[in-house]
């Protein structure tokens, strides 16, 4: 049998590694819970390209800011979120279907659609995603003036069928869900790992609060995917979006842009 | 309406009289493939699945009638302390001498009870039929000292005092009989993996609470840090659910973390 122990360097990484992950969950929740509030005032286009806008303002840091609070973090934390609902773990939701259980295998399923929803997303909207390689027709995110307009044709509008464009619709409500159960569960394991919460009584307490912000979360997520999935509209003309004042023929240029 | 009087000829009895009957998952060997044998054995009152097995074991026949070798199965106190008869009953891991029959079956009315399903652990190697092997949880108490050390040359004398709030707390954890349930229902605890389970947090800190105990406090620790330890919980709490012997897991599981936590910050700045 092997051996195990806190006293080799393998052990302490091990030990290391799996503190990471917790860290940097916690550290992309955080990012997740501005992204949804960001994308939650996409309700009034002009406040949404202001919040845009002030994100923007951060440039020349903002790729720095990008690659170290939001990439490097989530990519650790995804790919040794997937080697660890590998590792060897045999799962028994249907043999043992307590609520804790449940819990435990859709927060695996959850990070499982999480990778697949945040490579499409970031592929078909990012600058480094898809369009770093030159691939046309997504519909990729356009911060300047036509940060709407062009979240809703993410969201909405990639392709020309109708039925690809609800697959798309769902796949970002379903994305956005995950991403919420996901992020209020690992808030809730996050303080039993670290030792935050060392009873049962305070891990049903602080199980109570991060049900609270789950459903706030939930509120903000729908209301973002609402936003630009149901009430969106793709060619709302850019005067009512930008406060910059634009001429007319940048104005029809940008709306021509589709 | 209870069967309190044994003795009553079984017309009286509420249950109708029903044979038991038990589908048990056979393996002949370590190494042999599993098989299922069906067992009818006459209803008697206040019968468990323990009496039943013994009952099969004293005429090894199954239901249609055939010869066969008698079904091996583990059972020591016969009063769930040694946690020895621990195999799946319906699909849930709990130990063979603490399941009655007659709760079961009274939930089927008058039509007849299905059969009870038996199977070995699925977590632990099997030696023969319901038999497993738990040395694995056995070399985890090794590692982490799951003992006092009072042994010494000379004598040394009363040992410390225990404060009352403290044996409250390790009175609770000390009642784990070893029984495995607890790692059976875990999704995280398999063979292909080397995580202690549920058990070992709550004897580290069983151990590490008594002022004894407090000797061996940072190597106990220590062995749950590394792979297979404490991190590899993944709060599925499966464990407390299926515990016999209503221990804390989760108190200890969140105590571990956290020693763990203060543990590795020490370590990092002042070894
Ligand atoms: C929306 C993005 C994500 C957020 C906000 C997030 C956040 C978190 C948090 C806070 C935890 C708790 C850590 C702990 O219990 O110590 C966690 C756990 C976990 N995450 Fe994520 N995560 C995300 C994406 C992913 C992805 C893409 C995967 C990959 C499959 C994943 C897999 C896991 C797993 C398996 C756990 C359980 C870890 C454990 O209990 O040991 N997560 N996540
Ligand atoms: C309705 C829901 C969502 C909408 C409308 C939305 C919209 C957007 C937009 C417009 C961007 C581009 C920002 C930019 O390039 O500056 C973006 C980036 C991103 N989104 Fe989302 N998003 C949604 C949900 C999510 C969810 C659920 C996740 C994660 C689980 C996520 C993760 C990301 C990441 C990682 C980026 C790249 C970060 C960056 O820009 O630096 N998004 N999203
Ligand atoms: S909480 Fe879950 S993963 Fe942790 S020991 Fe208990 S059953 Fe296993
Ligand atoms: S903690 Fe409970 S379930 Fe686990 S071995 Fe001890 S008594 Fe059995
Ligand atoms: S025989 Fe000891 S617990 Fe069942």
């Amino acid at each position: 049998m092997t051996k195990f122990g806190f006293d080799t360097i393998a052990e302490q990484r091990h030990f290391l590694l799996r503190r990471i992950h917790s860290l940097m969950g916690l550290v992309f929740g955080a990012y997740i819970t501005m992204h949804l509030f960001v994308n939650a005032t996409g309700l009034w286009p002009k406040a949404y390209q202001q919040n845009v806008d002030h994100i923007h303002s951060l440039e020349p840091m903002l790729p720095l800011i990008e690659i170290g609070a939001i990439f490097v973090p989530m990519l650790l934390h995804a790919i040794y979120g997937i080697y660890i609902t590998k590792a060897g773990v045999k799962y028994n939701m249907m043999k043992y279907n307590y609520g804790g259980n449940i819990r435990y295998t859709m927060q695996r399923w959850a990070g499982v659609i999480l990778v697949l929803f945040v490579a499409y997303h970031i592929a078909t909207l990012h600058k480094w995603g898809l369009a770093l390689l030159g691939v046309q027709g997504f519909p990729k995110f356009d911060a300047q003036n036509m940060a709407y307009q062009s979240t809703v044709r993410a969201v909405r509008s990639p392709y020309r069928s109708q039925l690809a464009n609800i697959a798309v619709i769902f796949f970002y409500l379903l994305g956005t869900w995950s991403a919420v159960f996901h992020w209020a569960n690992g808030l809730w394991t996050a303080a039993i790992a670290w030792g935050l919460t060392t009873t049962a009584a305070s891990q049903k307490r602080w199980g109570h609060v991060c049900c609270g912000f789950g459903i706030v979360m939930l509120v903000l997520g729908t209301t973002a995917w609402a936003a630009f999935a149901i009430v969106g509209n793709p060619d709302l003309p850019v005067s009512q979006t930008t406060t910059s004042g634009l001429g007319q023929a940048q104005m029809n240029d940008v709306n021509g842009h589709r | 309406m209870t069967t309190a009087d044994s003795t009553k000829t079984p017309p009286t009895s509420p249950l109708p009289p029903f044979p038991i009957v038990l589908r048990i998952k056979r393996q002949d060997r370590p190494d042999a493939a599993p098989y299922w044998q069906t067992f009818s054995v006459p209803y008697r009152p206040n019968m468990n699945v323990t009496s039943v097995l013994q009952q099969i074991q004293s005429n090894p026949v199954t239901a249609n009638g055939e010869k066969t070798s008698p079904v091996n199965y583990d059972a020591a106190c016969l009063e769930e302390v040694c946690g020895s008869c621990t195999m799946i009953i319906n699909g849930k891991v709990q130990q063979a001498c603490s399941v009655l029959i007659d709760p079961l079956r009274a939930k089927c009315g008058n039509a007849p009870p299905p059969p009870i399903i038996i199977e070995p652990m699925s977590k632990f190697p099997v030696i023969r039929d319901l038999i497993v092997d738990r040395t694995r949880m056995f070399e985890n108490l090794k590692r982490i000292k799951g003992w006092l050390p009072i042994d010494g040359y000379y004598h040394r004398g009363p040992g410390p005092k225990v404060d009352p709030q403290t044996q409250d707390e390790l009175y609770d954890m000390s009642r784990c009989m070893t029984c495995g349930c607890c790692l059976e229902a875990c999704p995280q605890f398999t063979k292909a993996n080397t995580f202690v389970g549920a058990q070992i947090f709550s004897q580290v800190k069983y151990f590490n609470l008594h002022p004894t105990g407090q000797a061996d406090a940072d190597e106990r620790l220590e062995a749950i840090m590394g792979e297979g330890g404490i991190t590899d919980c993944g709060n599925a709490q499966n464990c407390v659910k299926v515990c016999p012997k209503d221990i804390p897991l989760l108190d200890s599981i969140g105590w571990s973390g956290r020693a763990a936590t203060i543990h590795s910050i020490k370590k990092f700045f002042s070894k």
